[in-house]
């Protein structure tokens, strides 16, 4: 089949398989540590590339501090880890002002949030005013110390996660918080062969370690690149379709929902699914939007902006099982 | 002469007016007949009880006053609920005939120190009679003449017979190629509106399988359409293989701008035509 595309999109392509050549170094130095998980290593990427967030929802053990940080180590990039406690104050993430008696003057001590990957482990842990000063952070990407407004570096990833087992003892974001990530992936336990292969990696006299490949400002370039996907008028309309499908249910043909669904999706759910989707393009290569880019996201981008109500809850309805009914009544464009 | 005149009278006394019980010695509560009967002749009065005859003796029935022979007499159920020795007062039918009065001994029962204890009575059955069965015969009867009158009247009613049209099902591909045949007869393409006829053509072809082979083909992507025919039907790798390419090109000119060129156009409505004449329903299937 040719493709006669526009030259725009033509040269769009070219430069697009020429700079996604990135994401194959990036995936191949990320899969020598992390093994298996494919899943998680590509929505990291899509965040990155889209100067997302991303709220990690598994198990311990799955690999998670393993994914940021192997992914900061083939940036060469600066990577914190916070390990949220019940005790931890907004000082302790963005730093505080410092006497110092023998200068007499107060000096800036930056924080761990000075970084360009964070790991914020188990944020539910720590109180509402520490998880809203680092959401506060990821959202306007500088922190005020004292007075003095600092820009945070460039790229700014943070991978934030919650353990779905233990509930007591802990703060659950609140929906307005939680809707600051752009992605929610859900993990789960790797397969048989995987499971094999990570015990051989750790049973091995020395453990794979990942090659610094790219710098900061490949990523930089790659986020301009990515903007300039295209994205066509109806996958726009799919997209919007879809986010009004998870409000009024009602009028895609899911009555049964229309009383399950507390909230739908907001407006920055629709903007996140179609970054996130032309992130997910570029990654594959593409200068253009498909549906099944955003059939992909629609998962991660969505499960956290659906509030379900006591009816969903008492049917083990889970926002999971709205957004696949959703996909199937809703039009490919 | 005069004693048996004398023993006569007093014989015709006594026989005259008389209150007699069936005993002078009874239980708490037992029942018992008191009977007063006198000549009709010697009667002035007769004695009208309310609900004693005497101090505890309570009368439970008494009978109609009656006469037989010349003899007046009533009869009563008699029983007292105390213990003790009462008494029935005299009863003066006139100046001349009273009755003497009558002593009742009321006892308690006898408790036997070393008998076993023992159930409270059960409540005696009573036997059922033609009073208990009577209103079942009548309730069934009424059912069964319900049951008759409704029977025979829904039997006798004309049935009602809908005559609609039948609906007529056009076959999916024959919707099909009609809708092919009209988007080619309208010339979108060659007015320049390309990705106007892709994707009406590329519809066209969504909706025909969903329909053909019931699955929500409009609501999938192109490559699950592809792997959800490869495991539903058995189509043959080339009539894939150009599905494919019809559904990528539209694709192509739907979200990425792309132009086919006029060659391609046309050979997306022939592959169109093509699948769906190759996997259309047998007749008599649809």
């Amino acid at each position: 089949m040719t493709e006669i595309l526009q030259p725009d999109i033509k040269e769009l392509n070219e430069k697009i398989s020429k700079e996604s050549a990135i994401i194959d170094m990036l995936l191949l130095e990320m899969n020598k540590v992390i093994v298996g998980q494919k899943h998680m290593s590509e929505r990291l990427l899509v965040a990155l590339l889209s100067n997302g967030h991303v709220l990690l929802e598994g198990v311990p053990g799955l690999a998670k501090t393993l994914a940021i940080s192997t992914l900061a180590k083939t940036i060469e990039a600066k990577f914190s880890r916070l390990q949220f406690t019940p005790d931890l104050l907004p000082a302790d993430i963005i730093g505080t002002q410092i006497y110092s008696p023998k200068k007499e003057n107060f000096s800036i001590k930056k924080g761990p949030i000075f970084a360009n990957f964070i790991l914020a482990d188990e944020i539910n842990r720590a109180p509402a005013k520490v998880q809203s000063a680092l959401l506060e952070a990821m959202q306007e990407r500088q922190v005020t110390i004292g007075g003095d407004s600092f820009d945070l570096d460039k790229p700014f990833l943070v991978m934030a996660t919650q353990n779905p087992v233990e509930q007591e003892g802990t703060y659950p974001l609140p929906e307005a918080q939680v809707d600051r990530f752009m992605l929610k992936v859900v993990i789960d336990y790797p397969k048989k062969e995987e499971e094999k292969i990570i015990i051989r990696n750790n049973l091995a006299t020395t453990f794979p370690t990942p090659n610094s490949v790219l710098k900061t400002n490949a990523i930089i370039r790659a986020r301009d690149l990515v903007k300039e996907v295209y994205m066509d008028e109806k996958i726009e309309q799919y997209i919007i379709d879809i986010v009004f499908a998870t409000r009024n249910p009602k009028e895609y043909g899911l009555d049964k929902f229309q009383e399950m669904i507390s909230f739908g999706g907001s407006p920055r759910a629709s903007i996140n699914l179609a970054i996130a989707s032309k992130a997910y393009a570029f990654i594959k290569r593409r200068g253009y939007v498909i549906p099944e880019d955003v059939r992909a996201l629609c998962h991660d981008v969505l499960r956290h902006r659906i509030g379900l109500t006591y009816e969903a809850e008492a049917e083990n309805i889970t926002s999971e099982d709205i957004i696949t009914e959703i996909l199937n009544a809703v039009e490919i464009p | 002469m005069k004693k048996i005149i004398s023993i006569l009278l007093i014989s015709n006394s006594i026989l005259a007016q008389t209150a007699k019980l069936d005993t002078n010695t009874i239980l708490i509560g037992q029942q018992i007949n008191f009977i007063i009967t006198n000549k009709v002749s010697n009667t002035e009065v007769w004695p009208a009880y309310d609900k004693f005859i005497g101090e505890k003796i309570e009368i439970i029935k008494s009978s109609k006053i009656d006469t037989i022979d010349e003899i007046i007499r009533q009869k009563f159920i008699i029983t007292s609920w105390d213990s003790g020795i009462y008494y029935i007062p005299p009863i003066a039918f006139s100046k001349d005939n009273i009755t003497e009065e009558i002593l009742i001994n009321i006892q308690t029962p006898i408790l036997e120190e070393n008998a076993k204890l023992r159930d409270i009575k059960k409540p005696i059955q009573e036997s059922i009679g033609w009073s208990d069965i009577w209103p079942w015969l009548i309730t069934i009867l009424i059912i069964f003449l319900i049951t008759y009158y409704l029977r025979k009247h829904l039997s006798n009613k004309k049935e009602i017979t809908i005559t609609s049209k039948p609906e007529i099902i056009v076959p999916s591909d024959i919707t099909a190629l009609r809708q092919l045949n009209k988007l080619e007869k309208e010339k979108i393409w060659q007015a320049g509106n390309v990705k106007e006829y892709h994707s009406q053509l590329s519809e066209i072809i969504r909706r025909y399988t969903e329909n053909r082979f019931e699955f929500i083909a409009l609501e999938m992507t192109t490559y699950e359409i592809i792997e959800e025919l490869k495991s539903i039907v058995n189509l043959d790798d080339e009539e894939l293989k150009n599905l494919r390419i019809l559904l990528q090109r539209a694709d192509l000119a739907k979200f990425a701008k792309s132009k086919p060129v006029d060659s391609e156009n046309i050979e997306s409505m022939s592959i169109a035509k093509r699948f769906v004449s190759s996997t259309k329903k047998a007749k008599g299937n649809e």
